[in-house]
């Protein structure tokens, strides 16, 4: 993995990681990644692309039923308004509204 | 040791308050050197007690977990009560539901004592990953006691609750069952629903028991393993596993997997061999298999679980739960700076790793080929089961890592998951029992993997073993309840 490649997935990932970590995260991800790279020598003809065989899905009938209230919802959230997410522009001191 | 603590809440020898109270100053004495715990929920511990002492008041019967306190690991969601994984991001995290499992046991007026210790996200296997700092193991603390679910193996061990429930993704249930010298079970995937549990590998994770005797772990298998609609995964148990616990074992057939067994160090090779030798004196057939695919079950495992902790754990934002930097100049610059400082190190690792073999060209290489392995691994396992009704190996190859093991390159921590990790590939039941002790004194512990759905036959399996050696690889550890009384 190059020092670009790990840049591009930690965009990805919305991670910023610093110069001290830089060094020791591609050196991590090298050696993980060679590890896993052992995979590729596998035979797996008549192994399909399925997992988990012989479960089976659990569906519920198709019925409306109450969800969490919006006050519930909002709890956790560092800033609300009006009921909803509510982000504020950090440098302007305005506001950004996130309706989710 | 439930069925002794019910016994003694009906003849009323001791109340559920009496008895929670006796934890609690247990907790409070002893956790100070083990950090078992994240969070004591004393006043919620006590009220829901109140509420068994006064049914027995009145001449109710109680059910069988009724009035006994236990603990959750932190990435069960409690409502009212918090749970942050042991992760910044979700620290003062508050959830506004009960996990599944947590519901039947509210119901039940279990006594909740608190949050015991993990690795952030579950993400370790020494519990050091943890925000809070790692737990301690019970035999010597200068040892871990494994991970993610080490906080609640080190407080069963060291008595500071009847049982607790973990969860199990790559054997976090069952290798600090093993390091503490308690018992863990992993369930099938899809007998004990994940509703409420914070995922981190939605195809792998599964909730179950560590408790001190493979009894207690059939008695609360029991309770939890119910049909659950909110989990579209969760069938529930089959059948209840006590009244089976019991059952004769001559003639069974066991494979030991020489694989996992040759991986071993020397002190665990002799605890297995007398588990071996334990099990032909029981009337059991034992022979040597081969798993050979099952070497490569740790690399499908690290592509696998990171591409779907990638995807979990994109729900952290800093926006509808969990902190948030103070400081930031756009939407964009918010998620980066709180995921980053949020996030431990072996987190991001796996996040960007799981990024990476999920991105456009790498897809097919790791993800799709993962899945193949993972479907030769699932098969290799069904030829067994053609011959074999379990199938035995050490849990973990060494006893419990000194203190501060983590910080070394990952690859080799993640090798220590190799006996383990196969099974949750494959979905299948496994539960560990403690079986000796190394030269250091260090708890080791065996594995017993059935198939799918047969709890029921590998705790049979397991409690014969228990009831053979009479339970005594069960070592008290002084300090707790009710092991000093």
């Amino acid at each position: 993995m190059t020092r670009e490649e790990l840049e591009d997935i930690a965009l990805l990932c919305k991670l910023n990681i610093s110069e001290d970590e830089m060094n020791d995260i591609l050196s991590d991800m090298e050696d993980i990644i060679s590890f896993a790279n052992k995979i590729s020598a596998v035979d797996v003809k008549d192994c399909g692309f399925k997992v988990e065989d012989g479960l089976q899905n659990i569906y519920r009938k198709d019925e409306v039923v109450a969800s969490f209230p919006q006050d519930y919802i909002l709890k956790n959230a560092k800033t609300v308004q009006d009921g909803f997410f509510y982000l504020k522009n950090g440098e302007s001191g305005g506001g950004e509204r996130l309706d989710i | 040791m439930i069925f002794e603590l019910n016994k003694l809440l009906k003849s009323k020898k001791v109340s559920a308050k009496e008895l929670a109270k006796k934890y609690i100053e247990a907790i409070k004495r002893e956790d100070r050197r083990l950090n078992s715990y994240v969070y004591l929920s004393e006043e919620f511990a006590l009220k829901c007690a109140e509420v068994v002492d006064s049914k027995l008041r009145n001449g109710e019967d109680i059910s069988i977990l009724e009035g006994l306190p236990f603990t959750l690991k932190d990435n069960i969601s409690t409502e009212g009560l918090p749970t942050s994984c042991c992760s910044k991001i979700l620290r003062g995290y508050v959830p506004i539901y009960d996990a599944f499992v947590w519901k039947i046991l509210k119901n039940e007026n279990s006594v909740l004592l608190g949050k015991t210790n993990m690795d952030e996200f579950a993400m370790g296997s020494t519990c050091e990953t943890s925000c809070f700092g790692g737990a301690k193991n019970p035999h010597n603390v200068n040892y871990v006691a494994g991970g993610s679910s080490g906080g609640v193996a080190s407080a069963v061990a060291a008595g500071l609750a009847v049982y607790g429930l973990g969860s199990d993704t790559g054997g976090s249930i069952r290798q600090p069952a093993s390091f503490c010298g308690t018992v863990g079970l992993k369930p099938t995937y899809g007998a004990v629903s994940r509703y409420g549990l914070v995922a981190f590998a939605s195809s792998l994770d599964q909730i179950g028991p560590i408790t001190t005797t493979v009894e207690d772990a059939s008695l609360v298998f029991d309770e939890i393993s119910l049909r659950d609609e909110q989990d579209c995964t969760c069938l529930g148990a089959k059948e209840k596993t006590f009244s089976h616990i019991k059952d004769n074992i001559s003639g069974i057939k066991i494979g030991v997997a020489k694989e996992f067994l040759n991986l071993a160090d020397e002190d665990v090779k002799k605890s297995v061999s007398l588990v071996i030798n334990a099990y032909e004196k029981m009337g059991a057939e034992v022979e040597y298999i081969s798993l050979p695919s099952c070497e490569y079950a740790l690399m499908v495992y690290y592509i696998v679980a990171c591409a779907e902790a990638s995807s979990n754990l994109g729900r952290y934002d800093g926006i509808r739960y969990g902190s948030r930097v103070s400081s930031y100049t756009n939407f964009h610059d918010m998620i980066c700076k709180t995921r980053s400082e949020g996030f431990g190190k072996e987190v991001k690792r796996r996040i960007l790793l799981g990024t990476y073999v999920l991105s456009c060209g790498y897809y097919d290489a790791y993800y799709k080929k993962a899945h193949m392995v993972r479907s030769k691994i699932i098969n290799e396992f069904n030829d067994a089961f053609k011959c074999f009704d379990v199938i035995l190996t050490p849990t973990t190859p060494t006893t419990a890592f000194e203190c501060g093991y983590s910080a070394k390159d990952p690859v080799s921590n993640y090798k220590a998951d190799i006996c383990t990790v196969p099974v949750n590939i494959a979905g299948l039941p496994a539960v560990s029992v403690p079986c000796g002790f190394d030269c250091k004194g260090l708890p080791i512990g065996f594995q017993i993997i059935g198939q799918k759905f047969h709890e029921s036959k590998i705790l049979n399996v397991a409690n014969k073993f228990e009831e053979y050696t009479n339970a005594c690889y069960v070592k008290k550890v002084t300090g707790g309840y009710p092991y000093d009384i």
